[in-house]
């Protein structure tokens, strides 16, 4: 029915079966229908034959006051991570908790107020009850947060005694305790060790706010001050949003105000619906390997996102996810929050945020107990399995448009954005032993971000995330106005995103050195040589996954004292001395006056193989700095002079001396090319067509057509596949993982046996079967 | 001074270039030329010339009897929308030359609209001003205190310079860390470059913007350089033709934080031209607003492609610091105008979910609506105008064009019947849709900023302000509108120019905590004070006609926002009464009880606004009308749903005394004004049109 009711249940029946999803022991899962206390009226009432025109006014209207409700929280909280890395989102709700627009910053922050308002519906209802002029707050993230540290402010809103809609929003509110200062707590044994946790409560009853409670929940912080300004700044959100949407439903009448927010999720559901009845039917699949997820611990462990499209539904599944374990496991309603947001922006970007028609296509089918489906009390703060998820919701959906329409096949984007959570946050103490805290190191530099190729065009130097909207590294001197460092260069890291016909952003690298201050030191998270989420599509190369690395001796204090700066990597090492790696989980370095930290963000991935590349688009970038002379002869086979011009005849002879080394020699097993007009849809494996032949559908090499077998089986079984060590690839974008870790992390290849062309890559252990990713459905019949 | 002689004001625009002139018995004349692009200056003297005649004088006569010019020009935000400025190099400090390629990481976004930023692959940064390969880096370093880390070595600035004349840089930007804190380094860069290649255009960043955060601040200085060169030879051409024309006087130029500069400064900080004209147009509405009683406005300028809004408080301009400039951010002191892409050009159409939309795209001049009959096939704001009956096909600019109410009917059926409207019902839309879009930004710029607009009069002027703030400005509450002098609205802000005192900004940042001495802030006031009053005094500002206005920023201390707070005359600078004004300030704009003392208060910098005043403009109330012709046309009203025979007043100057009811049209040479059914219209002080809503 266009009614925009949501009706289908959020999971299987089997997976809701297999477990208790009750937000305290797992995660929550509604149940349908919802049970809520009868004491509390819903009003349902919606004039869904609202005319076209007040349609379009209050829907545009309803995404307007729900981004003036995020400005207010910005000018208000005006804390760094609110302002700079826009940590927080806003969102409007059904009177049953239903998403009907969230803001254009964190997205899966907004797509995670179903539950919680569902949970609090559910649980909250009979007592303490939902009343006129409460707000309520919460940051468990067993019933819907990313991290302790995100904390959600939500109210209802009243219509003549009837719980007419609510208003919603998230903040990453700073450190609320736990074992390590911040709230990204690396060295829980579980989740006793991590911030404080919160299930629904009120914080303003009636109009008045609950000290009590707030107070309680300041008490827990490191940074109470900063904590209390973003409260404030959540309220005072909320207070205006309410004011606003009150007026609203008062011109215009509760029922067409309810009717535009039902049809608004009704017409985007149509059209995701539509949008994906024109993808044909398949299963797409993602894995990322990560070892060692605590502190001197080397466990190899493996995280997985499936994907499966039939008709106009969508079914994913975490299974093949290794068990919970460590720090850094994620919930299930983080899960869903970042598949609803990675389908939301690859196939309702033009529909005001409205989570809920999203939702409606999507049934989930959750492992639980394991690192992305995690049961309490596994410990779920320190942003890994997090940021895992989101990238692994970002490829499955990009490897399903791959295979659409070409209007949506564009939408298909390779790894890339914070790929790697974290960066390092630097702090100091004062004179007084005052904490200093900067926002982390360069001005938040890990936020300059960067996206990865598309199937038409190259990714996005320092563009941000897709995930993480209108963010911004801030300035230096911001930065450095906090009193703890000197950043000696904050630059985009040439190489750091991947080659491919399109190649992947560049990320940045920065150095910073303590500076008037007593005592500093870095905090390290997460950037991990074992682990490579920055997938690369088509055949493009997996972007640089991130580098820690310091110099000691007060060698680059002594190069400032002899009047040089320190202004690049190379610069260091030229001048100062080597620099060491340093352990992804090293947390806390004391770093001494005239020593350095350098850290090189992740960067993003490319597609397509980098040999299809136009030369002359390489030596622009060689001559821009973007790409090094080495990558350009090594991944791109281009040869460019010192005047900065191709060498045409010296990069033909090095394309076709890459492409022999690809095929080792082996004449293999050859089938022979499939013939243009027998493709039926193209690139739809990225670097792979699909093409029938004989009334079978098979793969072909989307360059030469090389048959490669039939469309049922996995195309990489017939390419021709060899593994290497990562770093022997490139040292600078895949640091050797060996160095901490027991697990030899490889990195294998497949190229069309015929023309050579790279076809996919992927990071797995030695043994492991080529990862069967692209599974679609034609059938088998002559069109 | 002699006896005071003619005003002029001009403003060049993209399409039209204005000009008012104020004749020393207070009686305007105004003109309107095509703006020519590849000759500016003589747009300039055109319309000067076109004005004139109004006055039975020529444009020599005009000169040499007129003692005050004041320009609006867009030529150096035209040289940046059309990438034609100079070629600019950027010297800065070692291991921070990326920071205008990264752009705070936010460089993809920045600057669009919030509906269009989920759509990753059509998103991306704007083509760099300055290429990676005209920026050289000079080995310094200033800490955040202003203290030199590693002394400026000369022969880097050098060698680095060099390399930026050999890649053919005709300007130079030298912007370095931390300079607002420190900027020796910086100046000894700049006065290197003039010594050493006096040829090139030189801009020292600090000296354009004082604010703390490099990449807007190297921006503003980057843009400054870009469009130096063509505005400096643009005002170079100004003052020679006025010379050689007989002007005896001096050529004011328009800035964008409100007033004017000199020639001179206008050559050296070209980026405060930038955006001048909406910024007159502000300011001649804090003149009228002074001169008709109403301190409070909120004002409105819809032309062909966009919607402007400003906001007066007890009349004086809301300003800003930080904007976006086609994409880039930059920083300079600026009167607070917002827009949004809602104009009688604005595009209607339907979204792939069916939905009806209107704008942001326009359909420009070239090919401009359906109805002007020039190819354009896509339904506009004005084609459904036309279609409702409140724009005359047969009388638009005098008649000067015929409109094709077919071509118009046809264009908005193409939205109107897929969603089963009739083509009255789907014009009527489009206008409830745009003018609801405008409402939103109304709201945005009064209630979100801790504004009540139903204690604010709205001011509407520009081509199409007349026609759609009657319905704006009701949707948000606002009891009243003012249609300003209705002959000069379609010329307001060349008009504004005129009224614009000469203002120089002064800004020193500098941290502090509270509590600070007073002492110490009389002192560091003091300073700005002197240079602002000795500027003037340069200028001919009599000590009586200099006016210094102190203000501060202030923020909490665990915040990055600042609320600039302004400090009355004599105001005390004791630490307790500024945190007051401030707890106060913050308060309105965010809300009851958002503030959070505990944190602590801080400053961050000061400023004085040192202001020459210039004589006060005495305007003529106007004759009454000449022949007022009054007749009857069909309209349609959405809030009736049917077309009404409706009164229509067509003028050519002048008002009528009696109180006239809506619905109503009052035809002007220029536009239409809208009153709607339900309000009442009075013309009233120097011709004004007051509605009441």
């Amino acid at each position: 029915m266009d009614d925009g009711i949501l009706r289908h249940p959020q999971a299987t029946p089997e997976a809701i079966a297999s477990d208790v999803w009750d937000g305290r022991e797992g995660s929550y899962i509604p149940p349908t229908p919802l049970p809520i206390d009868p004491s509390i009226e819903l009003h349902r009432e919606a004039q869904l034959d609202v005319d076209p025109i007040t349609y379009q006014v209050l829907r545009s209207r309803l995404w307007h006051k729900n981004l003036e409700h995020g400005d207010v929280i910005q000018r208000v909280s005006g804390s760094v991570p609110v302002v700079y890395s826009r940590d927080y989102a806003t969102a409007l709700c059904t009177e049953d908790g239903d998403v009907v627009v969230v803001s254009p910053t964190i997205q899966f922050f907004s797509v995670l107020a179903d539950p919680i308002v569902k949970w609090t519906l559910q649980n909250r209802s009979a007592s303490p009850g939902i009343r006129d002029g409460d707000v309520f707050m919460q940051n468990d993230p067993y019933i819907g947060a990313a991290q302790q540290s995100d904390t959600a402010f939500y109210a209802p809103i009243f219509c003549d005694e009837r719980l007419f809609c609510w208003v919603f929003n998230t903040l990453h509110v700073g450190d609320i305790g736990g074992v390590d200062p911040g709230g990204w707590a690396v060295n829980a044994r579980d989740f006793f060790d991590e911030s404080i946790a919160i299930p629904p409560v009120k914080v303003v009853e009636e109009g008045t706010i609950r000290w009590d409670v707030a107070e309680a929940f300041v008490r827990a912080s490191r940074e109470p001050d900063s904590i209390l300004l973003n409260v404030k700044s959540a309220l005072a959100g909320l207070r205006a949003i309410r004011e606003q949407v009150l007026e609203m439903v008062e011109s215009y009448g509760a029922e067409v105000v309810k009717g535009v927010m039902r049809r608004a999720i009704a017409d985007c559901s149509r059209l995701v619906g539509e949008r994906l009845a024109r993808i044909p039917d398949g299963s797409w699949s993602e894995r990322l390997y990560v070892t060692g997820v605590s502190p001197g611990e080397g466990a190899t462990h493996q995280e997985v996102i499936t994907l499966t499209k039939r008709g106009d539904r969508l079914l994913c599944t975490n299974a093949g996810t290794s068990p919970q374990g460590g720090a850094g496991n994620s919930t299930y309603g983080f899960l869903r929050a970042a598949v609803v947001a990675a389908v939301n922006t690859a196939l309702a970007w033009d529909q005001l945020g409205c989570a809920a028609g999203v939702a409606d296509h999507i049934t989930f089918d959750p492992v639980p107990g394991t690192r992305n489906v995690a049961r309490w009390p596994a410990a779920v703060s320190a942003h890994q399995s997090t940021f895992f998820t989101l990238d692994l919701a970002a490829a499955v959906t990009s490897k399903m448009l791959l295979c659409a329409p070409e209007d949506l096949r564009i939408r298909a984007t390779a790894g890339g954005g914070l790929s790697l959570p974290l960066g390092d946050v630097a702090f100091g103490l004062d004179e007084d032993g005052r904490l200093l805290s900067t926002p982390s190191s360069a001005g938040e530099a890990l936020l300059g971000g960067a996206i990865g190729a598309f199937p038409f065009r190259d990714g996005i130097d320092s563009g941000g995330a897709w995930w993480q909207v209108g963010s911004t590294a801030g300035n230096v001197e911001t930065s450095e106005e906090q009193r703890v460092t000197l950043i000696l260069f904050r630059s985009e890291n040439p190489d750091s995103g991947a080659p491919g016909r399109w190649r992947g952003g560049n990320s940045l690298v920065c150095a910073w050195t303590p500076h008037k201050v007593p005592i500093a030191a870095s905090a390290m998270y997460w950037a991990d040589p074992s682990a490579n989420p920055v997938v690369g599509l088509a055949g493009g190369l997996p972007g640089l996954g991130g580098n820690f690395m310091r110099l000691g001796n007060g060698a680059v204090g002594e190069m400032l004292q002899g009047g040089a700066v320190p202004s690049s990597r190379a610069a260091i090492e030229r001048e100062a001395g080597e620099l060491t790696r340093l352990h992804p989980k090293a947390i806390t370095i004391p770093l001494p006056p005239g020593d350095c930290v350098v850290i090189e963000f992740n960067g993003s991935g490319g597609y397509g193989d980098p040999l299809l590349r136009e030369p002359e688009r390489v030596a622009a970038d060689v001559r821009d700095g973007k790409v090094g002379r080495d990558a350009a002869q090594r991944h791109y086979g281009v040869m460019v002079g010192d005047d900065g011009a191709v060498d045409g005849p010296a990069t033909e002879r090095r394309r076709e001396q890459i492409r022999a080394d690809r095929l080792g020699g082996a004449d293999g097993e050859r089938s022979g090319p499939v013939g243009d007009d027998a493709v039926v849809l193209r690139g739809a494996g990225g670097s792979v067509d699909i093409a029938r032949v004989a009334g079978t559908a098979v793969w072909a090499c989307a360059h030469c057509g090389e048959n490669l077998g039939p469309a049922s089986e996995n195309f990489k079984l017939r390419a021709r596949s060899w593994q290497q060590a990562p770093q022997s690839v490139d040292a600078h974008m895949y640091p050797d993982p060996t160095e901490f870790s027991p697990t030899q992390l490889l990195l294998r290849r497949y190229a069309c046996p015929a023309c050579a062309t790279l076809l996919a890559h992927e990071f797995c252990l030695a043994d492991d079967e080529p990862w069967h990713d692209f599974r679609i459905e034609l059938d088998a019949s002559p069109s | 001074m002699n006896a005071p002689g003619y005003c002029v004001g001009v403003d060049i625009g993209g399409t039209f270039t204005d000009c008012a002139i104020v004749a020393p018995d207070g009686a305007i004349r105004t003109g309107k030329v095509p703006t020519r692009p590849a000759d500016r200056a003589a747009s300039f003297f055109e319309a000067i010339a076109d004005a004139a005649a109004g006055f039975g004088l020529s444009l020599e006569q005009v000169l040499e009897q007129a003692d005050r010019i004041v320009h609006g020009t867009t030529t150096g935000t035209n040289a940046l929308i059309t990438r034609e400025g100079a070629r600019v190099g950027l010297l800065t400090t070692a291991g921070h030359g990326d920071a205008i390629a990264i752009m705070k990481g936010a460089g993809r976004l920045a600057g669009l609209d919030g509906e269009v930023l989920l759509d990753l692959p059509h998103t991306d940064k704007p083509e760099p001003l300055v290429p990676r390969t005209l920026v050289a880096e000079v080995t310094e370093r200033i800490d955040f205190e202003g203290d030199v880390v590693v002394a400026l070595d000369e022969a880097s600035a050098q060698r680095g310079l060099e390399q930026l004349v050999a890649d053919g840089a005709t300007a130079v930007t030298v912007s370095l860390l931390w300079s607002p804190r420190n900027d020796a380094h910086e100046q000894r860069v700049a006065a290197l470059v003039r010594e050493s290649h006096p040829e090139l255009f030189v801009t020292a960043a600090a000296e354009v913007s004082a604010h703390v955060g490099e990449y807007e601040r190297t921006m503003s200085g980057i843009i400054n350089s870009y469009i130096g060169p063509l505005v400096s030879a643009y005002v170079e051409a100004i003052e020679s033709g006025a010379r050689e024309r007989g002007y005896r006087g001096r050529i004011m130029y328009a800035q964008c934080a409100g007033g004017s500069i000199t020639a001179q400064e206008a050559q050296q900080a070209p980026i405060r031209t930038v955006h001048s004209g909406p910024v007159m147009g502000t300011l001649g509405s804090v003149f009228l607003g002074d001169t008709i009683g109403e301190p409070n406005v909120i004002v409105t300028d819809m032309g062909g492609t966009s919607f402007d809004v400003s906001v007066i408080r007890s009349g004086a301009p809301d300003l800003r610091e930080a904007s976006v400039l086609e994409r880039f951010e930059i920083a300079l002191p600026m009167v607070y105008v917002d827009s949004i892409g809602a104009g009688g050009g604005s595009i209607a159409y339907l979204d792939e979910s069916g939905g009806l939309q209107v704008g942001p795209k326009s359909a420009g001049a070239d090919p401009g609506p359906a109805c002007y009959g020039r190819g354009g096939t896509e339904p506009t704001v004005t084609d459904a105008d036309v279609v409702l009956g409140i724009i005359d096909p047969d009388n638009f600019l005098h008649g000067a064009a015929q409109l094709d109410r077919d071509a118009a009917e046809a264009a908005i059926r193409r939205v109107g019947d897929p969603l089963g409207l009739s083509v009255n019902e789907a014009a009527a839309g489009i206008c409830r849709i745009v003018d609801s879009k405008m409402a939103d930004l109304l709201r945005r710029m009064s209630v979100l900023r801790g504004l009540d607009p139903r204690e604010f009069t709205c001011f509407a002027y520009g081509g199409m302000g007349p026609v759609h703030a009657a319905a704006v400005a009701r949707e948000v509450g606002m009891r009243r509108l003012v249609v300003p002098v209705p002959h000069i609205a379609p010329v307001w802000s060349a008009f504004g120019s005129t009224v614009a005192d000469v203002v120089h900004v002064y800004q020193r940042p500098q941290r502090l905590i509270l509590p600070v001495e007073a002492s110490t802030l009389h002192e560091l006031f003091g300073e700005l004070e002197r240079t602002g009053r000795d500027v003037l005094r340069a200028e001919g500002f009599a000590g009586d006609r200099v006016a210094l206005h102190r203000s501060l920023r202030m923020r909490y201390a665990a915040q990055v926002f600042d609320v600039e707070v302004p400090l009355a005359e004599n105001a005390s600078l004791d630490s307790d009464a500024i945190a007051a004004a401030f707890a106060a300030l913050y308060e309105v704009l965010h809300g009851e009880g958002s503030g959070h003392p505990e944190a602590g208060i801080a400053i961050t910098s000061l400023i004085v606004r040192a202001r020459g005043l210039t004589e006060p403009l005495r305007l003529a109330a106007p004759p009454p009308a000449t022949d007022p012709e009054w007749s009857t046309r069909p309209v349609y009203w959405y809030e009736q749903g049917a077309f009404v025979d409706t009164p229509l007043l067509r003028l050519r100057e002048g008002g009528l005394s009696e109180r006239l009811e809506g619905p109503l049209l009052i035809e002007l040479p220029d536009t239409v004004v809208v009153v709607r059914p339900g309000q009442a219209a009075q013309f009233g002080e120097l011709g004004s049109l007051t509605i009441e809503l």
